[in-house]
C-alpha cells in the first residue's frame, strides 16, 4: 500500500504540472488572439506603459550601469595580465549587448513586473472583482493581461537598450579611469566590432522575455485561490517561473542564433 | 423567469451543490436563506454563469445558459446585475467610474449622460458627495451602497444579492435593507437575495428558500416558512419567530 502510494504521487504531481502547462499555454493564445483588445483599452496600455516602463527606468539605469562598469573591470584585469586590455571594449560590449543587457533587464522585470502583474491581478481575484468584471460582460483577458502583455512588448526593448548603453558607458568610463584605455578608442572597439547578428540577438531577446514575463505573471494572478496567503504565493511563483523561463529562452537562443547566423 | 433544474456542484472533493432545483417569476424577489457554507453564494455564481455546474441546468426567460461560452453569456449578463458580498469595487476607480464602468464599456451613452446617470444612482443610495472618492476612502456602509448603485446603473432586469447587510452594523444593515426594499418596489426588477440574515429575509421577501448542506430543504412563502415543522427549519427560526411575525403583520 505505501509503495503503491509512493509510485502514484509523482504521477499525479507531473499531471497536475502537464495540466498547468496546458493552462498557461491556452492563456498565452488568448492573449495574442485578443491583442487588439489593447487599442480598445488603449487607456490601461498607457498606463501599464508607465508603469511597467518609464517607472523602471531609474533601476535599469542602474543595473545597466553597474553590469557594464563589472564586466569592464572583470575582462580588463584578465585581459591586461595577457597584454591584451585594448580589447577590454570589444568584450565589454559584446558582453553587454549579448547577454549581459538583456539578460539582466530581463531577470530584474521578472521580478518588479511579474510581482507586480501577480500580486495586482491575484489582489482583484480574490476580492472578486475579476467576477465583478466577468459578471459586467468584461472579458479580463481584453482589460487586464493584454494591456500588460502589450505594455511590456513595447517597453521591455528600449529599457534593454538603456540599459546596453549605460553599460557601455559605465564600462568605457571605468576602463580610462583604472585600466587607461582612451575612451575613444574604447567606443570605437566597442561599436565597430558589434556584428549584425549580436544587435538582432540584443533586439529580440527582450522581445521574447517581455511575451513570457507578462504572460505568466498574468496567468498566476488570475488563477490565484486562497485569500492574501495565495496573493503572496502567486507573486513568488510568477516571479520564480518567470525568471527561469527568461533563463531557459537565454541559452535557447544562444544555441539556436549560433547554429543559423 | 429564473428556473434552476437539478444543480449539482461538486468541488474537492465534496458537493457543494446538491441536486438544487427552484424558480423565481419575473418581478418576483427571492430570498435564500441558510447557514455559512450551505451552497448560497455558489448558486448565485451558478445562476450569472461564473462557474459551471457539474450537473444540472439554469434557465433564465427559458433560455438555457449553463454551457455558453464567455462571450455566448455576455448578452444575459448585460441583463443582470450582481452585488457581491465583498462589495468587489474596482479599487483603482473612483466611485463614480465604478457606478459608471457598465455604462463606459457597454453602452452608446454620452459622457454627459453617464455623469448624470451615475448622479442619480449616488443620490438613490444617499451618497451624493462620493463620486470622486476611492474606494479606500470610504467606510464598509458607503461600499455597499457604491455596490447598489454600481449594480442598479443599467437598469438591470435582475439583480443578484449575495449577503448585502452581513458585516455591517445595525444601522447601516437596515439602511442596506430599506434601499433594497425601495429598488424593488420602484424598479420591479427579479430578485435574489442570499443571506443568513432572517430579519432581512423576511423584510425584503416575496419568497423563500432555505439551504442546508447544499440542498433546498424549503422552498414557499414568508408565512409556510413560519408554520413549517421540519426540525432544522424549527431550530433555525426559534430566535426571531415572533419577530418574523410582526414584520410580515406589519407588511400586510
Amino acid at each position: 500500500m505505501g509503495n503503491h502510494s509512493i509510485d502514484i504521487a509523482p504521477i499525479r504531481a507531473l499531471k497536475m504540472k502537464l495540466l498547468r502547462l496546458q493552462e498557461y499555454s491556452i492563456f498565452a493564445v488568448e492573449n495574442v488572439r485578443a491583442l487588439f483588445a489593447a487599442w480598445r483599452y488603449r487607456r490601461d496600455t498607457l498606463e501599464q506603459m508607465y508603469l511597467i516602463g518609464a517607472q523602471a527606468f531609474p533601476i535599469v539605469f542602474i543595473s545597466g550601469m553597474f553590469s557594464g562598469v563589472i564586466m569592464a573591470i572583470e575582462a580588463g584585469n584578465r585581459l591586461e595580465t595577457f597584454g591584451a586590455k585594448l580589447l577590454v571594449g570589444r568584450t565589454t560590449a559584446l558582453a553587454v549587448v549579448r547577454e549581459l543587457g538583456p539578460v539582466i533587464t530581463g531577470l530584474l522585470m521578472a521580478a518588479r513586473t511579474g510581482a507586480k502583474n501577480a500580486s495586482e491581478l491575484g489582489s482583484m481575484q480574490v476580492s472578486e472583482q475579476i467576477d465583478a468584471l466577468r459578471a459586467f460582460g468584461t472579458n479580463p483577458i481584453e482589460k487586464l493581461a493584454v494591456p500588460r502583455l502589450v505594455a511590456a512588448l513595447v517597453m521591455f526593448l528600449p529599457l534593454t537598450l538603456v540599459a546596453d548603453l549605460i553599460g557601455l558607458l559605465g564600462g568605457m568610463t571605468v576602463s580610462d579611469i583604472w585600466l587607461h584605455v582612451d575612451r575613444g578608442f574604447f567606443w570605437h572597439s566597442a561599436v565597430y566590432d558589434l556584428k549584425m547578428k549580436d544587435i538582432i540577438v540584443g533586439c529580440a531577446k527582450p522581445v521574447v522575455f517581455s511575451f513570457f514575463i507578462s504572460t505568466i505573471s498574468c496567468f498566476y494572478g488570475l488563477a490565484t485561490t486562497g485569500g492574501t496567503v495565495g496573493v503572496g504565493r502567486a507573486a513568488v511563483n510568477a516571479v520564480v517561473v518567470a525568471s527561469v523561463v527568461v533563463l531557459f529562452n537565454d541559452y535557447i537562443f544562444t544555441k539556436v542564433i549560433w547554429a543559423i547566423l | 423567469m429564473i428556473r434552476v433544474e437539478h444543480v449539482t456542484v461538486e468541488g474537492e472533493g465534496r458537493k457543494i451543490l446538491d441536486d438544487v432545483s427552484f424558480q423565481v417569476k419575473s418581478g418576483e424577489t427571492k430570498v435564500v436563506l441558510g447557514p455559512s457554507g450551505a451552497g448560497k453564494s455558489s448558486l448565485l455564481k451558478i445562476i450569472l454563469g461564473l462557474w459551471k455546474p457539474t450537473a444540472g441546468a439554469v434557465f433564465i426567460d427559458g433560455m438555457e445558459i449553463t454551457h455558453l461560452s464567455e462571450r455566448a453569456l455576455n448578452p444575459i449578463r448585460r441583463r443582470t446585475a450582481m452585488v457581491f458580498q465583498g462589495n468587489a469595487l474596482f479599487d483603482s476607480l473612483t466611485v463614480a467610474e465604478n457606478v459608471g464602468y457598465f455604462l463606459q464599456e457597454h453602452s452608446t451613452m454620452s459622457a454627459a449622460e453617464i455623469y448624470e446617470r451615475v448622479e442619480d444612482c449616488l443620490q438613490f443610495v444617499n451618497l451624493p458627495d462620493t463620486m470622486n472618492l476611492l474606494p479606500e476612502e470610504i467606510s464598509g456602509g458607503m461600499k455597499k451602497r457604491v455596490a447598489i448603485a454600481r449594480a442598479i446603473a443599467f437598469h438591470p432586469e435582475i439583480i443578484l444579492y449575495d449577503e448585502p447587510t452581513t458585516g455591517l452594523d445595525p444601522i447601516n444593515a437596515k439602511t442596506i435593507t430599506e434601499l433594497i426594499i425601495k429598488l424593488k418596489q420602484e424598479r420591479h426588477a427579479t430578485s435574489i437575495i442570499v443571506t443568513h440574515i432572517l430579519r432581512d429575509a423576511f423584510a425584503v421577501g416575496d419568497s423563500l428558500a432555505v439551504m442546508d448542506n447544499g440542498n433546498i430543504v424549503f422552498d414557499g412563502s414568508p408565512e409556510e416558512l413560519l408554520a413549517c415543522e421540519l426540525p432544522f427549519i424549527q431550530n433555525f427560526l426559534s430566535e426571531i419567530r415572533e419577530e418574523a411575525r410582526l414584520i410580515l403583520h406589519e407588511q400586510r
